[in-house]
């Protein structure tokens, strides 16, 4: 009896221990499964070595042993390909069964030709031992040169592609080159087995867990307010704010599972009910967002995944940020949809982000976009600081799911103006209410990937054919078109408010209000406002005297009043 | 006290003696089996020794080697209030300045060339000048926004959307 049973029985326990400590720990079901896979083939082809020293002689350790040692090898070049994946996954998936079942067909042939735990990596007699040797051998080889692929071409897994290689290494070290020492020794008893399986197995662990996805149970969003959808695909949005790629992926989602990859930063409130999983700082940020959108959309095909802030990843990573964001892409199945923000990145990375094969989307900045459609329409964005106060937000804050309330915000303003109006101005209002609900609508109801500058402000012919613009290009633009269309002088618009409310007879009435005042028309300023009011109604009360017909006189007092609705309204504007 | 710290010593120094032996006795093993020459068993031989040495190091200080602060963060003024008073959390800084990777331990250079302290950096995110939050400037030593606001814009105006860089650390010693 020597020692050979009890430190196999010892190497068995403890590739278990770890198989366990995997099975509940690492989220990575593939490659996890095809380790654990590999791990209890090696214990079983160890147990068979064992059950050769000391069970029953009846029982067939020898083909149970080459069985479980041949396909422990096809296990750990599958886990190699499943944990680094690259090329179609078709062509993985048959590379792996082509192994295995290679694997499988040796064994059958082994089996029938009598083959021995202790022919393993001894010098071969006849092609079928070559082929024994040689077996085990390319299994090694294939992962050795997955993961010196995985290095080189994936910048964000070299730490795991390093610890995979060690333990690769080791595994040679402790099967092919022990194997053939230890006969030469006369310590045949260990022939046929690999000593280094469990520490191999925690170097494979350290690098599932350094990339262990982040937890997540994979639910759907709550319905979205979004009136438009967006096919399945890989979405980069450029923007400042992720107001727009926020709204992509609650569009992307649909009924199926949403997951929200973010930054340490807070929750944002467009987010609520959305699960959500917080990125951990460090240089393993790229390598776990990959992990987990990829783990994520392989167990959701139809799924949406949205990575809030590239910007966090690539504070810490780098540009391996986008290989990381390269390879979900690639393994992202047909019906699933990614989203990404380009918030907070710097123009040099933005441009790197260029290379990503999804949809390249530049929307306006939202709140910008609003404001320039408030100030076409009412010659103002005052409106939009005031709604977002009222909501406890600032302008840049406010979400595309928001624009109705915003709407209903403008239309009870513009009625709550209207009612100090008169009969004659309301077709007015109720033309600018108009227009205004069908400009934000439109704008609303227009996906990011079809926003054109006409879609923000369709007033203004100006803006035709700038195609999609950035939001800086857009204030620009809108600041431009302000500049050329300027609103007239103080003077000349109560001029114009005298006459359009008293008709002829405004300009005479506004002239004896400039003498009493003592102004001329170009120097009148907001402050004297209150007293063009207060002289207008004592000027059109000595008018009014001198009539003598009824009917006129009531007349008269409705356009006074009229004029004192268009005067409190410049006064407003100029506040 | 002094007999636990003998035994520790000696412990440690028969490890590692126990170590050498085994090393010994695989280089003379393996060097008769592939009768290897001097050469190649120098180069192999020194390659492991150096690597089970290096590996032993990080096992007996149980401290990754890059936590060494060999990495120095320097920081103008602005950047954590008036000073580093030692109750600071955060520090903000520009979107060029050259930060440690997050995990680092590094020495903290106030505007002189003079380590004030070494800190442990546990998160770095990026910011806008505007969406920066209350909690964000007192947490680097402002009074609040508007002191964080006055001290960064002094001297030159400073774009609202300008991307701040927050390096959340933890103070390890204040010189």
């Amino acid at each position: 009896m020597t020692a050979a049973p009890a430190v196999l029985a010892s190497v068995i326990a403890a590739t278990l221990w770890l198989s366990g400590l995997l099975a509940v720990s690492v989220r990575r079901r593939v490659p996890l499964s095809t380790l654990l896979a590999a791990l209890a083939l090696f214990s079983v082809a160890h147990g068979a070595v064992v059950g050769r020293l000391v069970g029953p002689s009846d029982v067939p350790w020898d083909a149970l042993w080459l069985a479980s040692f041949l396909l422990g090898h096809a296990g750990i070049a599958a886990f190699l390909v499943t944990m680094f994946p690259s090329g179609r996954p078709r062509f993985r998936g048959a590379a792996i069964a082509g192994i295995a079942v290679f694997g499988g067909g040796l064994s059958v042939a082994g089996a029938a030709a009598g083959w021995e735990s202790s022919d393993a990596f001894q010098p071969p007699t006849d092609v079928g031992l070559y082929a024994l040797n040689a077996y085990p051998v390319v299994c090694l080889a294939v992962a050795l040169a997955e993961s010196l692929a995985a290095w080189k071409q994936s910048s964000h897994r070299r730490r795991e592609a390093s610890l995979v290689f060690a333990g690769l290494i080791v595994l040679v070290v402790g099967g092919p080159v022990y194997g053939f020492e230890l006969s030469v020794l006369g310590l045949t008893d260990f022939v046929g087995t690999n000593l280094a399986v469990p520490v191999a197995g925690v170097l494979f662990a350290l690098a599932l867990w350094r990339a262990n996805p982040l937890a997540f149970r994979g639910r759907p969003a709550p319905s979205p307010e979004i009136p438009w959808e967006l096919a399945s695909g890989a979405y980069v949005l450029d923007e400042a704010r992720p107001t727009y790629a926020e709204a992509a992926f609650l569009a992307a989602t649909g009924s199926q599972p949403a997951l929200a990859i973010a930054s340490s930063a807070g929750r944002r409130p467009e987010l609520a009910g959305v699960e959500t999983v917080w990125l951990p700082p460090g240089e393993r940020c790229a390598s776990v967002l990959a992990a987990t959108a990829s783990e994520f959309l392989s167990r959701h095909p139809r799924g949406a995944v949205l990575i809030d802030d590239a910007s966090y990843a690539v504070v810490h990573c780098g540009l391996a940020t986008v290989d990381a964001i390269r390879s979900i892409i690639r393994a992202m199945p047909k019906g699933a949809s990614l989203v990404v923000s380009l918030q907070k990145l710097t123009h040099e990375e933005r441009q790197a982000f260029r290379t990503l094969s999804g949809s390249w989307i530049s929307p306006p900045e939202f709140h910008v976009a609003l404001a320039a459609i408030l100030r076409a329409r009412l010659g103002t964005s005052d409106l939009l600081p005031r709604a977002a106060r009222m909501w406890g937000k600032r302008p840049q804050d406010l979400a595309v799911s928001e624009v109705p309330a915003l709407l209903d915000y403008v239309r009870a303003v513009l009625q709550e103006l209207r009612a100090p109006s008169d009969r004659a101005a309301e077709p007015g209002w109720a033309q600018v209410s108009e227009d205004l609900g069908a400009d934000l609508e439109r704008f609303w109801r227009t996906p990011p990937t079809q926003m054109m500058a006409r879609t923000i402000v369709p007033a203004a012919a100006t803006f035709e054919g700038l195609g999609i613009v950035k939001a800086s290009s857009v204030s620009e633009v809108v600041d431009s078109v302000m500049e050329k269309e300027p609103q007239p002088p103080l003077g000349e618009a109560i001029r114009e408010a005298f006459v359009a409310s008293l008709g002829p007879a405004g300009d005479p009435v506004f002239r004896r209000v400039l003498r009493k005042l003592r102004k001329e028309t170009s120097a009148i300023d907001a402050e004297d406002l209150s007293k063009v009011a207060r002289l207008a109604d004592e000027v059109i009360a000595d008018f009014g005297g001198a009539l003598d017909v009824v009917d006129a006189g009531q007349d008269l007092v409705a356009r006074a009043r009229r004029l004192q609705a268009r005067l409190a309204g410049l006064a407003g504007e100029a506040r | 006290m002094a007999s636990f710290r003998t035994r520790e010593w000696t412990i440690r120094y028969v490890l590692l003696f126990l170590i050498s032996v085994v090393l010994v006795a695989g280089f003379w093993f393996h060097g008769t089996f592939y009768e290897l020459g001097l050469y190649p068993l120098l180069l192999v031989g020194g390659l492991a020794t150096f690597l089970v040495l290096l590996t032993l190091q990080a096992v007996a200080t149980g401290k990754p080697f890059r936590r060494r602060p060999r990495w120095s963060l320097s920081l103008p003024r602005e950047s954590v209030g008036r000073g580093l008073a030692g109750t600071q959390t955060v520090a903000i800084v520009s979107l060029g300045a050259s930060i440690p990777p997050a995990g680092s331990v590094a020495n903290v250079v106030l505007e002189t060339d003079r380590t004030v302290a070494r800190m442990k950096v546990e998160d770095i995110r990026r910011c806008l000048a505007e969406d920066l939050e209350e909690s964000d400037a007192v947490a680097a030593g402002f009074k609040g926004l508007e002191d964080f606001r006055g001290v960064w814009s002094r001297g030159h105006a400073r774009d609202p959307q300008e991307i701040l860089v927050l390096v959340q650390f933890q103070l390890e010693a204040h010189k």
